[in-house]
C-alpha cells in the first residue's frame, strides 16, 4: 500500500499509456472483442437480465409521467385520426382482397416464411449519449454474426455490430454510424437509413439519405429495409418496416433530398427482440 | 483485500444500474452518467490509491459494455480519479457545492476527451451540437445527482469494512 503511494504518479501514467495502446489497437480493428471484453460480459450478462427487466418499470412509469402533458392533445388529434382511418380501412378491405386474388394468381409465396429468427432478451444499454447501443443476451453460441439485422413485431430495431459468446451489441436506427439500404415503399426510391440528431430537443430520430432532387416522397411514405446491397457473409432481408416519412429536407451540397424518419419502434420500451439469421 | 471484493461489488452494481436504468431514462435525448459521478464523488472522499484502483477496474468493465472502443472509459476515469485525488487533500469540502462542481467540470473534461479520441477515430459527429447541447444538459444531470451520490458514499465511508487502520 506504501509503494503504491508513492509510486502512484508513475502507476497512473503507465496505465494511461496503456490503455491508449489498447484504443488505437481497438479503433484500428473498429471492433471491440478482445478476451477482457468477452469474459466480463459473459460474466455480467445473467445478472444483468433481472435488473433490466426491474427497470423497464422505472422507465414506464418515468415515460407516464412525462406523456400526460402531453396527453390531451394527443387525444385529439387520434380522435379525428381514427375517423380518416376507418375511411381509410374500407379502402384497405378492398385493396386487400384484390391483393390475395393476385398473389393466389402470381402463385406468391410469403415471402416472411423462410426467415429463421433468434429470440432475445435486451439486457442494457450503452455507449452513453454518443452511441445508441442495446446489449442482447444472444451470441456466437446461438448462430448470431455481425451484420444481422435485429427486429421486433413492429420493425426494424438495428444491427449487430460486435458478438461475444454469449451477448451481442445492436447498433440501433437512431445511431449516427449505421447504415441501412433502404426503399421507400410508396415511391419505390432506394437510399440509406442513418441516426441523426433532430434540431428540437435533441431528440434521436431516423433520417434516409441519398434521395433524389425530383424526389415523389411524401409524408407518411413507409421506409422499407431493402437488399439492394449483396453481402455473401451475412443475410440482408427486405421488406421490413424501418419507420413513417415525417418530412423531407433539402440537403442542398449534394443536390439530394433526405427524408427524415419516424422509427416504427419504440425504442424507449423495446425488451425483446428476434436476430434475423438467415 | 475484503475492502477492496466489498468495493468491487458495489462499483458492479452500480454500472448494471446505469446500463440497465439511467441510461434508458433519458431527458431532451440525454442521460445522465451515475458510473461517473460515482467515481469523482468516490476520489473526493477516499484516498486517491483506492480511488485509482477502484476507476481501473470499473473502467474496464464500462469498456467490456462499450462499442467499438476498449479503453477509452478506463482511461478518463483513471485520469479523473488521480486529478481529484490530487486536489481534494487541499481543499475544503464540507460545502456541499464542491461534488457538484467538481461534477460539472469534470463531465465536460470527459465530453472533450472523447470528442478528442473520436475525432481521431474519424468517427462521424455533430461536435457542435454535443459540446453545445449534450455535453451541457449530461452536466447539469450529473451535477444534481452528484449530491445525492457523495451523501451516499460519505454513508458507506464511515463502514468498519472501509476504515482505515494505521499504522505506527
Amino acid at each position: 500500500m506504501n509503494f503504491l503511494k508513492n509510486k502512484l504518479l508513475t502507476i497512473v501514467l503507465v496505465l494511461c499509456l496503456a490503455f491508449t495502446i489498447f484504443i488505437g489497437v481497438t479503433a484500428n480493428a473498429r471492433k471491440n472483442t478482445g478476451a477482457v471484453p468477452g469474459v466480463v460480459t459473459s460474466i455480467i450478462a445473467p445478472i444483468q437480465k433481472y435488473i433490466y427487466a426491474a427497470g423497464q418499470r422505472i422507465g414506464n412509469i418515468f415515460h407516464f409521467v412525462s406523456s400526460v402533458s402531453t396527453a390531451y392533445s394527443e387525444n385529439i388529434r387520434l380522435k379525428s385520426e381514427v375517423k380518416s382511418l376507418q375511411q381509410k380501412l374500407v379502402e384497405y378491405d378492398t385493396y386487400k382482397r384484390q391483393n390475395e386474388e393476385l398473389n393466389k394468381l402470381l402463385g406468391f409465396k410469403n415471402q416472411r416464411n423462410d426467415l429463421k429468427f433468434v429470440g432475445a432478451n435486451v439486457i442494457g444499454k450503452s455507449g452513453e449519449n454518443w452511441f445508441d447501443i442495446l446489449i442482447i443476451d444472444v451470441g456466437k453460441a446461438d448462430g448470431v454474426a455481425e451484420g444481422q439485422y435485429v427486429v421486433t413485431n413492429d420493425g426494424l430495431v438495428g444491427k449487430i455490430i460486435e458478438t461475444t459468446y454469449n451477448t451481442s451489441k445492436v447498433m440501433t436506427i437512431l445511431d449516427e454510424r449505421i447504415n441501412v439500404p433502404a426503399r421507400l415503399s410508396s415511391a419505390g426510391e432506394d437510399g440509406i437509413v442513418t441516426g441523426m440528431q433532430s434540431n428540437n430537443n435533441y431528440i434521436r430520430a431516423a433520417k434516409m439519405n441519398y434521395l433524389p432532387v425530383d424526389s415523389k416522397a411524401q409524408q407518411g411514405d413507409i421506409a422499407i429495409t431493402s437488399n439492394i446491397i449483396k453481402d455473401d457473409s451475412v443475410f440482408i432481408p427486405a421488406g421490413i418496416i424501418i419507420g413513417t416519412v415525417q418530412s423531407l429536407v433539402n440537403e442542398k451540397p449534394n443536390l439530394e433530398k433526405a427524408a427524415i424518419l419516424k422509427p416504427a419502434v419504440d425504442f424507449s420500451s423495446v425488451e425483446k427482440v428476434f436476430v434475423i439469421t438467415r | 483485500m475484503k475492502k477492496f471484493l466489498f468495493l468491487f461489488l458495489i462499483s458492479i452494481f452500480i454500472i448494471m444500474i446505469q446500463s440497465a436504468v439511467f441510461a434508458r431514462i433519458s431527458i431532451m435525448g440525454t442521460s445522465l452518467d451515475l458510473v461517473f459521478v460515482y467515481i469523482i464523488c468516490f476520489s473526493l472522499i477516499r484516498d486517491s490509491v483506492e480511488s485509482v484502483i477502484v476507476a481501473l477496474f470499473t473502467g474496464v468493465i464500462k469498456d467490456s459494455l462499450f462499442p467499438g472502443l476498449f479503453g477509452l472509459n478506463t482511461l478518463i476515469y483513471i485520469l479523473i480519479a488521480y486529478l481529484v485525488g490530487f486536489i481534494q487533500r487541499r481543499i475544503y469540502k464540507d460545502s456541499i457545492m464542491i461534488p457538484s462542481f467538481f461534477t460539472f467540470i469534470l463531465t465536460y473534461i470527459k465530453g472533450f476527451i472523447y470528442i478528442f479520441f473520436f475525432h481521431i477515430m474519424s468517427y462521424k459527429f455533430n461536435i457542435r451540437e454535443y459540446a453545445l447541447g449534450i455535453i451541457l444538459l449530461e452536466a447539469i444531470y450529473n451535477s444534481i445527482v452528484s449530491i445525492l451520490i457523495y451523501k451516499l458514499v460519505l454513508k458507506f465511508d464511515s463502514l468498519r469494512i472501509l476504515k482505515h487502520h494505521w499504522k505506527f
